[in-house]
């Protein structure tokens, strides 16, 4: 989608068109859905964040100025920020943390590591690694975007995208081996 | 970490992408194969790892739940807009709207800064001198304040202010040796082979020079010149307003009729050199006309332009040659209506507004300095008043001007 017609897009929902909110959502639904994902490590979660996210797409419309840069990035923008929200309060009521959850209910890591990088090995791993790592790989690997997308998302440049890229591959498998989930 | 191996890595990533296998890609780059084997290892793995779907109807609830909310919040929007009407309702309400409160804070901000700018650029050409460039920028804020100040007094000490910041003008830019344009007004002291004293800085007249009016020490100049740079005036155009031999005529021809009308009046003059000794320059204007009415006749008078270093300050030689003869039918007229006369033909002809009206305006003021002067001069006020209306008024009409000159 051009940077013109995301313009006329954000005109449009500003103007309370369901049909461009209704557009914003289609486009975008899957790729909020997987940053928060592979966050949250809860399907159910993760899909009622993402319904968060688009509400408050709606509430912060008006305030909200196109300067050129994807409607995505402002979705994860969003998206993060619900996030920290969430994790504080999973903090205070005491909710038993998904890693302790997931340590119970999977295979242990030796196991894991004969049968080859799981998701859940995955996820673990990439909790050692930072926000922009962990975007990265998320936007390079998971979802197979371009350097000039994934730069335009993270507001950087190409050539820092694939600097990053090495760093976060590096990162992420110090992780794995960290966690003994991944012997590659 | 090389840029040079990012670039590797990421070309492989690419091939990955592409279809390629891992050992495609080590097989491209052979001399990093060690380090890019784990590497690219790990992003095919990850690669494989497919991201759990959310439930079908958990997304249309949510996607359901977003349309809910756009379509609160354009009720809600609608329900605040009536409330507030006008251009403030509009202003403040509907975060669409928001816009509109922000072009409106820009543009005060806008009018802010332009006032400031304006206020400064104002400031700093109230220093400027002739020739340079915000000069005209003072002259237009000076004819600004004349045409905005309404009482005739106030205007009256503008004008006054304003000539003699042009004759400051001039002793400036002749000091500092720039090279201007220059115009002031004043009174003609002296007349020299190749020059002219006027209002006491020497001007250098030369065979270009142009010479308007009856040249007479003690009358008034408008002088155009121009400072060359080496500290000389040389005028271009000289234009003499009036002078003195106008009303020393007329000063001995009056004695004839007022000893007849106004037998009283003789013994005034011998008053009021005793009455007021401390009369500045005023105390000498009233005198005049009743020595030169006793004894000698038109250059008795032209002695006064002793005075004139005082009169420059002032602005009074002209009032002492040049009487309006309103004036002296009715002295105490409300001074306010003639100013105001005095302002629509300004208004017509700006350019004349300096050489012709602050003459009569002088002529007020120096009307106005006889009436406030010392306590002493009320009796001589009475007595002379009466003599010069009648030397005045009379054979003026009579006596042809060419011939008050020869």
């Amino acid at each position: 989608m051009s940077r013109d017609d995301e313009a006329q897009l954000v005109r449009r929902a500003k103007k309370g068109d369901p049909a461009a909110f209704a557009e914003i959502y289609t486009r975008h639904h899957d790729s909020v859905y997987a940053y928060l994902y592979y966050r949250v490590h809860d399907v159910q979660a993760a899909e009622d964040l993402t319904g968060e996210v688009f509400l408050r797409v709606v509430a912060k419309m008006g305030k909200f100025t196109y300067r050129g840069r994807p409607i995505l990035a402002w979705l994860y923008t969003i998206a993060r920020n619900l996030l920290i929200d969430h994790q504080r309060k999973q903090a205070q009521s005491g909710t038993l943390e998904l890693e302790e959850q997931w340590a119970t209910s999977h295979p242990s890591p030796p196991e894991v590591a004969q049968q080859g990088l799981t998701r859940e090995c995955l996820i673990r791993s990439l909790k050692h690694l930072t926000e922009e790592q962990q975007r990265v790989i998320l936007h390079k690997l998971i979802e197979g975007r371009s350097n000039a997308e994934v730069a335009d998302l993270m507001g950087k440049t190409e050539g820092a995208i694939k600097s990053l890229q090495h760093r976060a591959l590096a990162s992420l498998r110090r992780a794995a081996i960290k966690e003994r989930c991944h012997e590659p | 970490m090389s840029r040079k191996f990012d670039t590797v890595l990421d070309d492989c990533m690419d091939l990955l992408r592409a279809g390629a296998s891992v050992e495609d890609c080590l097989a491209r780059y052979p001399e990093h194969a060690e380090e890019l084997r784990p590497l690219l290892s790990l992003a095919s793995a990850v690669k494989g790892i497919p991201t759990p779907r959310p439930d079908f109807a958990s997304v249309d609830a949510n996607r359901l739940r977003m349309l809910d909310a756009v379509q609160n919040t354009a009720a809600l929007n609608r329900q605040r807009s009536p409330a507030m009407s006008g251009w403030l309702g509009r202003l403040v309400s509907g975060p669409q709207n928001r816009p509109l409160l922000r072009t409106a804070l820009a543009l005060a901000a806008v009018l802010i800064l332009v006032s400031l700018s304006t206020a400064v650029l104002f400031a700093s050409a109230s220093h400027s001198l002739p020739g340079q460039t915000l000069y005209p920028m003072k002259r237009f804020g000076e004819n600004i304040r004349l045409s905005l100040t309404l009482d005739a007094a106030a205007r009256q000490d503008l004008r006054t202010k304003f000539r003699l910041e042009r004759q400051r003008e001039v002793m400036q830019v002749l000091e500092s040796r720039q090279q201007a344009t220059l115009e002031f007004r004043s009174t003609l002291d002296e007349i020299g082979d190749g020059y002219w004293i006027v209002g006491g800085l020497r001007v250098i007249v030369g065979d270009d020079t142009v010479v308007e009016g009856q040249v007479v020490v003690g009358a008034t100049v408008i002088v155009h010149a121009s400072s060359p740079g080496d500290g000389t005036l040389r005028a271009i155009k000289l234009q003499v307003l009036a002078h003195p031999t106008l009303l020393t005529p007329l000063a001995t021809v009056t004695p004839t009729p007022t000893p007849s009308a106004t037998p009283t009046a003789t013994p005034t003059p011998s008053l009021t050199p005793t009455a007021t000794p401390t009369a500045t320059s005023t105390a000498t204007v009233i005198a005049t006309p009743s020595p030169t009415a006793t004894a000698t006749p038109t250059h008795t008078a032209e002695p006064q332009p002793t005075d004139h270093e005082e009169e420059n300050d002032t602005e009074e030689p002209d009032t002492s040659y040049r009487r309006n003869p309103d004036e002296t039918e009715e002295p105490d007229e409300d001074e306010a209506d003639e100013d105001d006369a005095h302002e629509s033909e300004s208004d017509d002809h700006p350019d004349t507004d300096e050489t012709e009206e602050p003459d009569e305006d002088d002529a007020h003021e120096s009307e106005s300095d006889l009436r406030h002067g010392t306590d002493g001069t009320e009796e001589l006020r009475s007595a002379v008043e009466p003599v010069f209306v009648i030397a005045v008024a009379s054979p003026r009409s009579q006596v042809p001007s060419s011939s008050l000159l020869d």
